[in-house]
């Protein structure tokens, strides 16, 4: 298990997927996902693709529940697809529970899924795309050391209005050399 | 069928499969093209993906050819996203004698056309690689801006390298000097 001063990330259950579902459904997380049709989420998909997951076990996408150290569920981070020939791994993080977007809950998350990516995954590099809109998100990433790669303009369409898409990276050298200076 | 001054876009043919594999045999197209490992594919594998294409909804895949009939290249669609109005494209010409003479350029306006004034698009995207200068000057011809670049994002020949992500919109094609 991973462990921080504020949040867990362990392997995601079956029983979470019930959880996440009603994660997604909310307005405030939808609308950070304006990449895909505004569809509502089911607790029955998510446990059929969990099942399947779990069944083909391999190692191209993994992942984790986010929850606070006296075990709530709050969030979900994994890596949805890895390209292992050129090393990367596009990954996500999701805080669910409106009580915990701020406080330090995503940051921790995103800080101990970078460091197990790059130490037990070894990932060379790991890539996020977040929205205009999901600033907090935005400033998460950039003080874990992630940077602007990628400004996609006017990209996903959400309440009526383009907004644009960021992709942010960081390498594995990067984040070493940035712990080793702290 | 979709006409230019020196070629046209057609739907692919089954007939097709081995001059794509022979084109793609050429390390100046496998190098420049594949994401994934320089390899030539095999004729199943070009039949596998003609068949997943035929009839598909998920994109669009066309033929270059030369008015002579002459099959020298393709272009496609990938992640179209119709709630956005944004897909990715791809282009190759394979044919040797073809290239670098502005036939890829004029496949390229043919197939903007269609995605934005038939499709109704908003933005198309493409990635590059930074080392394929020829291609970053032609897709630049064409209209496209670059809107970041991926560091250090493929691994090619013991090296990693930068691939640029170009796109144009709807607005800058229709009102550019590239209008078909």
């Amino acid at each position: 298990m991973l462990k921080g001063k504020l949040v867990k990330l362990r392997h995601q259950s079956f029983d979470d997927q019930a959880i996440l579902a009603g994660f997604l459904n909310q307005e405030h997380v939808m609308e950070l996902r304006s990449s895909e049709l505004p569809r509502f989420s089911y607790k029955e998909d998510l446990e059929k693709k969990y099942k399947e997951r779990f069944e083909k076990h391999d190692d191209n996408d993994y992942h984790l529940t986010i929850e606070t150290l006296d075990g709530k569920v709050i969030g979900s981070i994994g890596v949805m697809f890895v390209f292992w020939k050129n090393g990367f791994a596009y990954m996500y993080q999701l805080i669910g529970d409106k009580e915990y977007v701020e406080g330090g809950y995503r940051e921790e998350a995103i800080e101990l899924f970078t460091e197990f990516s790059f130490l037990e995954g070894n990932v060379r590099k790991l890539k996020v795309s977040v929205q205009e809109n999901d600033q907090r998100s935005l400033e998460a990433f950039k003080s874990c050391g992630y940077e602007l790669e990628v400004t996609h303009k006017e990209d996903v369409l959400c309440h009526g209005k383009y907004l644009d898409v960021y992709e942010l990276a960081i390498f594995k050298d990067q984040f070493i050399a940035k712990r080793a200076a702290q | 069928m979709f006409s230019g001054e020196r070629i046209n876009l057609r739907p692919q043919k089954k007939e097709d499969s081995e001059l794509i594999v022979q084109y793609q045999s050429d390390p100046e197209v496998t190098d420049n093209y594949y994401m994934s490992m320089s390899i030539p594919p095999i004729k199943d594998f070009v039949d596998h993906w003609y068949e997943r294409s035929v009839g598909s909804k998920e994109g669009f895949t066309f033929a270059i050819e030369t008015k002579e009939g002459l099959y020298i290249g393709g272009c496609f669609t990938m992640w179209l996203n119709w709630k956005n109005g944004t897909t990715y494209l791809a282009i190759f010409i394979g044919h040797p004698d073809y290239r670098s003479k502005g036939y890829g350029t004029e496949a390229m306006k043919l197939f903007l056309n269609f995605l934005f004034n038939e499709l109704g698009l908003r933005k198309v995207k493409l990635n590059v690689f930074g080392f394929n200068k020829r291609a970053i000057r032609s897709y630049e011809k064409a209209g496209f801006n670059l809107e970041g670049i991926n560091r250090n994002e493929l691994y090619r020949n013991g090296e990693y390298h930068d691939t640029h992500v170009m796109s144009i919109t709807r607005d800058e094609f229709n009102g550019g000097e590239c209008k078909c």
